[in-house]
């Protein structure tokens, strides 16, 4: 009699708190109610139509749209267990069975507090079941209860994508878990790239908000943050958000910059820091993280196990400030706390380490891979095979990282002695130059993007501005079609690039693309005679050549109405003069290693080689570090990834380990002030020399209301970088400041009543503030550009269309 | 002893070094090469880098450095007072304070009425390290934090709290003026006769004064400027003193005559403690201080100035070194604390303690204590030591001594009388089945706590003496292979002499003739279908002419390969690749004279023996035949598909730059070729020498 009775209870669908949103789909119903399953189903549309019918639950309604359940089901139309917590369930028809599908948010009401339990049922009247008899029942439980693994979670996270990786204490450098984030809310999660599972993708959207500060918000993250913005356009939408890392000083708060807080449902009053929204998204990619790997389908009736992290490893990127860093420490610091298991003894213990360089994580990846293959006994082999052809223990790795919105640079010096006596061997990396410039894979797209509205102008005579902040022309082209057009054409960007880096060389866009691209702006062109038009002439055809064309005219040097911003090609500029500058130290770089997704472009591998005088076998992307077959990890993302295994190689590399070496306290550029000249930016009045002690106090005169620009280069004559920028806010008064140059890239200043000091970010402004995706604006940086260019070469890729315009 | 013959030919090495590398600038075509070719400058100034390492600048006087290092409050004044008394006296060794400054204290031997006997010098950081230190990100943001203002100057460095945040009533304590000049000494100051013997001169140098009795007036003029305490306790690295070793020589004898003169040839250096106290007596200067003895440390290992490391520790007390070490191996590196273990003794102080302290007692007699806690020796030496020194695991250091010092034990009651009564319970701990017994064996110090046992009972010894008798023993050990690799491997000298000769075969044979022309002509007529300017078109070439055939070239799993196949594999594909060039040359229209063809095959055939060996091949220990499941063929197949570009590369690039010197109008004439072969001749010798040096003391491993 016992046994029937727990029978015919509920199973319980046992999760754990503070996991984030989680799902589990298919759970089974009681066994008692398959007899009845018709009848259950039907009593659970009849109390979804109840509870839709009246008050309408917003939540509901979210749940409803975007949870990542399958929608092509015979289902029930998605229900409340209970009006006061998110718990959510829907009956779903699998063959003769009928199963449930549960969410549950273990991060807000029930599903945060331990020892909890929802029952899931429907109005018993309906049937024959006794009115307490659930179908399930989830239960909160605690979090020691689970199968606890204790390890490190390793964390590089990045302005396009973040990925995760989990070691376990005592495991080796190959037996580290990557974590596969599911994302919760995406009724598309069954046809996503499987590849991208391992990336989390950074760019989010909020979903819902409430007032409560309390509560936390629903996030959306990827590529369906990017779909639901479309649709939501005044939703507040974060892309890139790790440019937003930023410790900003009492006196350089004004220009924080801020967002308000508004989800598809819900908002919260006022503007927000956007720091407070990089916190939301770092929150919530611990969510994912710890939802995939209690959860790693969302089919778990129960949590695998539960990651006991000890220590989160983070990398950071080569332009992060002391401040900065220590800025994100915390706030990675803050999340985990908050939303990780620990008892007293694991809180007083946890800690969060910057464990390398993203460029030193790469580099570390590359010869863990290398010496791990060869074995350490065949060092000078593994070597030679990475470029060092003389045989000493040293290797000079270049990093060249172009991403989506940034492109760092870094050489490496590594060095290495082998402990004969234990077979291990000690490896040291000391940066001796880097650099990170705001120009890449965006500024390429942002390229392709105008010369698509160029080409929408030419055609079909399609003027109006896509500027999010510009009141249309017409009245019917609203901001949700321009969030459209905007998407469109970035999406087309994409395939442009990747069909420029694939066999073909060439992208052209077809004419069901060019329909689509059309429609977009279908109600500035009145009525569909243009779609007569799409088979016609001219046609947009981007070559490889074509493409490496405008990026070689993409330069400082070319306008000097640049304001210091250097364009893409300055990225290579740059490269050749650190390689006079490297050659003249006798520290030239053995090899150059590609990383980043825009690096599949092979023109860029050629200008690379061009830039630093190294064959092209010397510049290889990390897919072509090792033979094909003993590639670990597949050759998916391999971009990402390299940099997460490098950080859980840097420190649990086994035998192979790993230090990072301070450079050396000298300076190795000219520093000063800078102007503009013909020529792009040149420095003024050189005040510091390569060689020089560092750090080094200089004196800067600064005149009434006006700003003074700090810079360096390798050369006196030769290209500079802004580093910093001195404004006089007084309109009076002449000011000489001191101002402590700390390396060639970090200044650092006391507080002055009247001038304050900005640190930039060499190689661009830290804000990427021209992105097409974030405000939709074409050609501002500097403004006219990519147009004047792109008009002097319409023959190459408007054919001979392009001659008669 | 360290043979002599090491030395002398220590010294050999950096003089062949350095006499070449002032040589062959002066050399007219060695200098053209220079202008003309970057690459060439380039790799040549970066073999003269090892130039400006001490080591290779002076001469290697065979003498070993011993450093003692402990925390704060360990006893580690008292125990070098009365292993140093000469010292003592002398009032350098205060054992009454424990503010002490953050210095060095450097020791060396010089017999009573030599000249040197009384001389003392005060050593200051360069600007450099100053700089360094004071550029640490803590202490920029503690700075920051209390609003002292740092100005780098190109010689010296001004701290300002003029305007600082700090609490008002710590601001009342100040005696300094808030505003601070640190200007490091150009030269070291010689300590002057009456200075040497003034307490308070001595003490406002080694001291951290109380407000009450602080003189804050200048302590020494030097070089046109005077510094007080404050300015000292920030800018001096070391003080340099001699002394007769008398004790110690005593001790040392107890091993033998020569122990006696190796324990001559010790420079002693006291290192500040690891844990900083007071530091708000440190003013302006605290955030800096703070840091500062570390940092000491620090740099007397990165400047190699440590070859054996002493670490005391007071018994039942935990090792601080942990700290150092991550702080070494964040600035210099992991392998910077390599084979530390084989030059560190462990030292622990006070024996005593294990009879008067209740609770390391019960450790040996409270069997039940024993088992739930360990015995007493698990619990002082590997719970508190050995596992905390270092981040990476159990340390295990190369001696182990335990010492004590009369000034303590007299507390007890009479020191000998004291060891007779704990005598037997100590023999005990050495017998099998006994507490303490199993961790010895452990430790692999069973043997050598016994003549441990002698030494502390002797009062004359204190243990003292035994740690003397090890240290010269482990030099007598490992000295030899500390110095070479000290001057020869870690100073980058061996490299260096490797890499000369190297770049002097790139253009000149072995008589020092040029071989340029010849080389430019063969190379570049032999090379011409290659763009030079394209960097692609090396790897069209190869993928059209190479890689589909190198699958051929090397064995497959089941073939019977020889040891050495991915050698000869190498070596059939570098054929290839010569053949390649032929073929290419000889297409078509397209011949080459035979002359060129025959000069290009002796330099690409001298170059590939190079080759082989630079690249690994020689080397390469891989089992034969091939293994699939492990992938020794797929890789190389994938080196030698790099390898055959890289040769066409290296081909080129020799071409280049030879073309680029040969159309400078190079001359050599006979002086010049006679100067570059009696540098080659040399170089080949130094490097030989260098080379058996370090195999045969296994300094490099």
């Amino acid at each position: 009699m016992k046994s029937l009775q727990h029978e015919v209870q509920g199973y319980h669908w046992i999760v754990l708190p503070k996991t984030g949103i989680q799902i589990c789909r298919g759970f089974p119903i009681a066994r008692a109610l398959y007899k009845d399953a018709e009848r259950v189903f039907a009593a659970a549309g009849t109390l979804a139509d109840k509870q839709n019918g009246g008050q309408p639950n917003e939540a509901l309604r979210l749940i409803d749209e975007h949870i990542a359940c399958n929608r092509e089901l015979e289902a029930t139309p998605w229900l409340q267990a209970d009006p006061n917590e998110f718990v959510f369930y829907r009956l779903r028809k699998a063959g003769d069975e009928l199963q449930l599908d549960l969410v549950i948010d273990t991060c807000n009401g029930a599903g945060a507090q331990a020892g909890n339990r929802v029952p899931v049922r429907v109005d018993a009247s309906r049937f024959s079941l006794r009115r307490s008899e659930p179908l399930a029942e989830v239960y909160v439980e605690h979090h020691e209860n689970a199968r606890n693994e204790i390890g490190s979670l390793i964390v590089d996270f990045g302005n396009t994508g973040s990925a995760f990786v989990f070691s376990r204490d005592g495991a080796g450098p190959l037996q580290a878990r990557i974590v596969e984030a599911n994302n919760p809310f995406d009724p598309e999660y069954r046809a996503r790239s499987g590849s991208e599972g391992h990336i989390v993708r950074s760019n989010m959207i909020v979903l819902r908000v409430s007032p409560n500060e309390d509560e936390v918000p629903w996030i959306v993250l990827g590529e369906r943050a990017e779909e639901l913005v479309r649709s939501h356009p005044l939703t507040s939408y974060l892309y890139a958000p790790k440019k937003y890392v930023r410790d900003w000083p009492d006196a350089q708060r004004a220009p924080e910059p801020t967002m308000k807080f508004r989800g598809v449902v819900g908002q919260r009053a006022g503007l927000h820091s956007m720091l407070t929204f990089v916190r939301t998204a770092v929150d919530q990619m611990f969510q994912h993280v710890l939802a995939s790997l209690t959860n790693p389908q969302f089919t778990s009736d129960a949590p695998d196990f539960y990651p006991q992290i000890r220590r989160v490893m983070l990398t950071y990127p080569l332009t992060w400030r002391e401040v900065d860093r220590r800025l994100f420490t915390e706030m990675v610091k803050e999340t985990s706390l908050k939303l990780l298991g620990h008892d007293e003894a694991a809180r007083e213990q946890f800690e969060v380490e910057l464990i390398c360089s993203e460029p030193v994580a790469v580099a570390a990846f590359v010869l863990w891979e290398t010496i791990f293959q060869f074995e350490v006994q065949n060092l000078r082999l593994a070597a030679a095979s990475l470029g060092n052809a003389s045989g000493s223990d040293e290797l000079r790795m270049l990093v060249l990282d172009i991403g989506g919105g940034s492109t760092d640079v870094a050489c490496v010096d590594i060095g290495w002695s082998v402990q004969r006596e234990d077979g291990s061997v000690d490896v040291s990396f000391q940066m001796i130059e880097s650099m990170r410039f705001n120009r890449a894979g965006d500024r390429i797209s942002h390229w392709i993007a105008t010369a698509v509205t160029m080409f929408l102008q030419q055609k079909y005579g399609i003027e109006e501005s896509l500027d999010f902040l510009h009141e249309s022309n017409e009245p019917a082209f609203t901001l949700r079609q321009k969030r459209q057009a905007v998407s469109t054409i970035s999406h087309l960007a994409e395939c442009c690039k990747r069909a420029v880096a694939g066999p073909e060389k060439v992208w052209k866009l077809g004419a069901d693309q060019e329909r689509e691209l059309v429609a977009c702006f279908e109600t500035l062109l009145g009525g569909d005679g243009w779609r007569e038009k799409v088979d016609h002439g001219p046609h947009l055809e981007i070559s490889d050549t074509t493409l490496e064309g405008w990026l070689r005219r993409d330069s400082q040097t070319l306008s000097p109405e640049t304001n210091g911003e250097p364009g893409f090609e300055d990225v290579f500029v740059y490269l050749g003069e650190l390689r006079r500058s490297l050659a003249a130290k006798g520290r030239e770089p053995h090899c150059v290693i590609l990383s980043g997704r825009t690096t599949r472009l092979d023109f860029l591998r050629d200008r690379a080689a061009h830039a630093v005088k190294l064959p092209v076998h010397r510049v290889r992307t990390l897919e072509q570090i090792l033979p094909g077959n003993l590639r670990r990890n597949g050759d998916k993302n391999l971009d990402k990834l390299a940099v997460v295994f490098g950080a859980q190689r840097f420190r649990f590399g086994d035998h192979i380990r790993f230090s990072a070496v301070p450079g050396e306290a000298i300076f190795n550029r000219y520093i000063g002030t800078v102007r503009e000249s013909r020529t792009g930016l040149r420095l003024n009045n050189v005040m510091i020399r390569p060689g020089d002690g560092a750090p080094k106090s200089i004196r800067v005169r600064v005149e009434p209301a006006r700003d003074v620009r700090i810079g360096h280069a390798f050369r006196e004559n030769g290209s500079a970088q802004v580093i910093a920028s001195l404004s006089n806010h007084s309109h009076t008064e002449t000011f000489e400041v001191e101002v402590d140059v700390l390396d060639d890239y970090s200044v650092h200043m006391q507080k002055h009543e009247f001038v304050t000091l900005s640190e930039w970010v060499p190689g661009g402004n830290d804000l990427i503030v021209d992105n097409f995706n974030d405000t939709g604006r074409i050609d501002c940086e500097p403004k006219g550009l990519m147009t004047r260019v792109l008009e002097d070469d319409r023959v190459a890729w408007l054919g001979g269309h392009g001659a008669s315009s | 002893m360290i043979p002599e013959g090491t030395i002398r030919a220590i010294n050999e090495v950096r003089e062949a070094y350095l006499g070449v590398i002032r040589a062959l600038p002066e050399v007219p075509s060695f200098a053209t090469l220079c202008q003309t070719s970057l690459d060439f400058a380039g790799d040549f100034q970066r073999l003269c880098e090892s130039r400006a390492r001490r080591y290779v600048q002076n001469p290697c006087d065979g003498r070993i450095t011993a450093a003692v290092i402990g925390s704060s409050g360990h006893g580690k004044t008292t125990i070098l007072d009365e292993m140093f008394p000469d010292l003592a006296a002398r009032g350098w060794l205060e054992t009454d304070v424990t503010d002490t400054t953050s210095q060095a204290l450097k020791l060396d031997f010089a017999p009573p009425g030599d000249p040197l006997a009384d001389e003392v010098v005060v050593s200051s950081w360069s600007i450099a390290q100053i700089k360094q230190l004071m550029a640490h990100p803590d202490v920029v943001a503690q700075n920051d934090r209390d609003a002292i203002e740092v100005t780098y100057l190109d010689d010296a460095i001004v701290v300002d709290g003029s305007e600082t945040t700090l609490d008002e009533r710590d601001l009342a304590e100040w005696r300094y003026a808030r505003r601070v000049e640190l200007r490091p000494f150009e030269r070291p100051y010689d300590v002057g006769g009456r200075e040497r013997s003034d307490r308070k001169f001595i003490r406002a140098l080694t001291v951290k004064e109380q407000a009450s009795v602080l003189d804050t007036g200048p302590v020494i003029e030097h070089e046109g400027h005077s510094y007080n305490a404050l300015q000292l306790r920030a800018l001096v690295e070391s003080v340099s003193l001699r002394d007769p070793f008398e004790r110690i020589q005593t001790w040392a004898r107890g091993a033998s005559d020569e122990g006696a003169e190796q324990a001559r040839k010790l420079t002693f250096i006291d290192t500040p403690g690891l844990a900083v106290s007071s530091v708000a007596k440190d003013e302006v200067l605290r955030h800096f201080l703070g840091k500062k003895s570390n940092q000491i440390a620090l740099e007397l290992l990165r400047n190699d100035d440590l070859d054996v490391v002493v670490h005391l520790v007071l018994c039942g007390q935990k090792s601080q070194f942990d700290a150092l070490w991550n702080e070494i191996e964040r600035e210099c590196g992991r392998a910077e604390m390599d084979g530390l273990s084989e030059r560190l003794i462990l030292a622990v102080n006070g024996m005593n303690i294990y009879f008067t302290n209740p609770d390391i007692r019960a450790k040996y007699t409270d069997r039940e204590t024993t088992m739930r806690e360990g015995d007493h020796f698990a619990a002082t030496l590997e719970d508190n030591v050995l596992q905390r020194m270092s981040p990476r695991g159990q340390v295990r250091p190369a001696r182990i001594v335990f010492l004590d010092s009369h000034r303590i034990v007299d507390a007890f009651g009479d020191y000998d009388q004291f060891y007779a009564r704990h005598r037997k319970t100590m023999e005990e701990w050495t017998e099998p089945g006994s507490p303490g017994h199993d961790t010895l064996r452990r430790l692999g110090i069973l043997e050598s706590f016994r003549e441990n046992i002698d030494a502390l009972a002797d009062p004359d010894d204190r243990g003292q003496g035994y740690l003397v008798r090890q240290l010269v023993d482990l030099v007598g050990e490992t000295g030899e292979r500390l110095l070479v690799r000290k001057h020869v491997v870690r100073t980058g000298l061996l490299d260096a002499l490797s890499g000369l000769t190297e770049l002097l075969g790139r253009f000149y044979d072995s008589q020092g003739a040029l071989n340029l022309a010849a080389a430019q002509e063969a190379l570049g007529q032999c090379l011409s279908f290659l763009d030079l300017r394209d960097p692609a078109s090396i790897d069209r070439f190869a993928a059209a002419q190479i890689d589909p055939y190198l699958d051929d070239l090397v064995p497959k799993e089941h073939d019977d390969a020889p040891e050495n196949w991915a050698e000869e594999s190498f070596g059939r594909m570098a054929e290839m690749v010569k053949e390649a060039i032929f073929e290419a040359n000889n297409s078509g229209e397209r011949r080459i004279p035979a002359a060129i063809q025959h000069e290009f095959q002796r330099a690409f055939d001298e170059h590939a023996d190079g080759w082989a060996k630079r690249w690994g091949y020689r080397e390469v220990d891989w089992p034969a035949p091939p293994d699939a499941a492990v992938g020794t063929r797929d890789l190389l197949l994938h080196t030698l598909r790099i390898h055959a570009r890289e040769i066409l590369f290296q081909l080129t690039n020799t071409s280049a730059e030879a073309a680029e010197a040969a159309n400078s109008g190079l001359f050599q004439s006979d002086l010049d070729r006679e100067t570059i072969a009696e540098n080659l001749r040399t170089l080949e010798a130094a490097l030989t020498t260098a080379s058996n040096l370090t195999t045969a003391t296994g300094a490099r491993r």
